[in-house]
């Protein structure tokens, strides 16, 4: 790893600790009662959530309705933060939870209706795959991920999750968390850059996954 | 990115309610409530009912400590259903399928060692009627561990309303057993295995029937 390679993570695990200390101190400000504790709070979680919630909904609308449904459900449910652990995966778990309750209502709602997916939901991309494609086909190879690899590959390379946050998060094993990132990352690669990746004795230029639509 | 019309629409809803909260405490300190309730029931069983007939066969130890194994796991069950309603702190099925295991060859495993040193056997003639008072009572003492850990649960935010119900449900039961075993003086398979283990069931099933209700009526803080 070159120096300015090294310097640069260590720069930016540093701010992301930082960070995260200033999220535990607001969190806790925000559970004495401090209104601007909440505000800033939103400020800096909001834009998490909602990039979380578009890779939940791929839909736009839809992500910013339940990014207000997320934070009224953060006021009622905000004696149950503990104090001085990491705030981003206890306000993720409360994100999906809002998104699974809305999903299954949605559902029963509109069962026979087409699914509103927008089709440039400006999702998150971990920083591996920025300069594989054009940013609208790496969104693209997003949105055929499978759910569940989609979910976990943004949690740990995007939003810096450890696994077993992940898997705290998800109800699941960290090493199950650690796979679906894994064959999910692979998998965006295999689309976006297939030259790159051997899959076995031979490298995996036959199928192009969405991209070759 | 500002979404700023959210933030306004979120202090809208809200209406300025900020009163400040106490934050819950860790799951294994709620979770000693279990301590002090089973010594309530293993008091009642015993001020109603007397210890067990073969007490001096079994010797105090024995009988004790058959009983407080049972409570530790139970306290270990209630730790994991506290832990599973806060957010993030979920662990995988595998986790808490090892816990009901756990649990389920506890109370096997002190049944058998009961029963190796003291055999015992109902009354012939009475065996429904002795089973099914224990299946009650173990049914009955449980509801006071099981509506306390509803209570604490309430507090939470259950995301695995069923997983935690069935923890709930099922560590309740083991904490009641393992007290009414302080009484019971019956040992044999053909009253542990349908009564007193039947009992642990029947408790597992009421806690995911609630966890299923829970899900459905969104109790403790997901309103």
């Amino acid at each position: 790893m070159d120096k300015s390679k090294s310097d640069r993570e260590a720069a930016g695990s540093k701010g992301g600790a930082q960070e995260q200390d200033r999220l535990i101190d607001l969190m806790m400000a925000y559970q004495a009662g401090d209104v601007r504790a909440f505000e800033e709070l939103y400020h800096l979680l909001g834009p998490r959530l909602y990039r979380y919630l578009i890779v939940k909904t791929l839909d736009r609308t839809w992500a910013e309705e339940l990014l207000q449904e997320t934070f009224l459900q953060i006021h009622r449910s905000r004696r149950t933060y503990l104090p001085r652990r990491p705030v981003s995966p206890w306000a993720f778990a409360i994100a999906r939870h809002v998104f699974l309750m809305a999903s299954r209502s949605r559902w029963r709602r509109q069962s026979r209706e087409e699914p509103l997916e927008d089709e440039s939901p400006d999702l998150p991309v971990p920083p591996e795959a920025d300069g594989w494609a054009e940013l609208s086909q790496v969104w693209r190879a997003l949105r055929e991920l499978p759910p569940d690899q989609r979910e976990a590959l943004i949690m740990h390379h995007y939003y810096g999750l450890s696994f077993r946050e992940i898997g705290g998060v998800l109800g699941i094993r960290a090493g199950t968390a650690k796979l679906r990132a894994h064959r999910g990352l692979l998998r965006l690669r295999q689309w976006l850059e297939p030259d790159s990746v051997t899959v076995g004795p031979k490298q995996a230029t036959t199928y192009r996954g969405p991209l070759d639509s | 990115m500002t979404r700023d019309h959210i933030l306004d629409g979120l202090k809208e809803s809200l209406g300025g309610d900020f009163t400040p909260v106490k934050p819950l405490g860790a799951p294994w300190r709620r979770a000693l409530i279990v301590l002090p309730l089973w010594l309530i029931i293993a008091g009642l069983v015993l001020a109603m009912f007397g210890f067990r007939t073969d007490y001096d066969k079994l010797g105090p130890e024995a009988t004790w400590s058959f009983g407080l194994i049972q409570l530790l796991v139970c306290f270990l069950l209630f730790i994991g259903a506290l832990k599973s309603s806060i957010p993030a702190r979920g662990s995988a099925p595998i986790v808490w399928a090892g816990l009901l295991l756990i649990g389920l060859s506890t109370h096997l495993t002190t049944s058998w060692l009961s029963f190796n040193i003291s055999p015992g056997w109902a009354e012939p003639g009475r065996e429904l009627k002795s089973g099914l008072a224990c299946l009650s009572a173990i049914l009955i003492a449980s509801s006071l561990p099981f509506l306390m850990g509803v209570l604490l649960l309430r507090a939470g935010l259950p995301l695995q309303p069923r997983v935690t119900g069935t923890l709930l449900g099922f560590a309740s039961g083991l904490a009641a057993e393992g007290a009414w075993r302080l009484h019971c003086p019956i040992t044999s398979w053909d009253h542990i295995l349908p009564f007193h283990s039947g009992a642990l069931l029947a408790g597992l099933a009421c806690g995911l029937l609630f966890g299923v209700y829970s899900a459905r009526n969104r109790l403790g803080a997901a309103r």
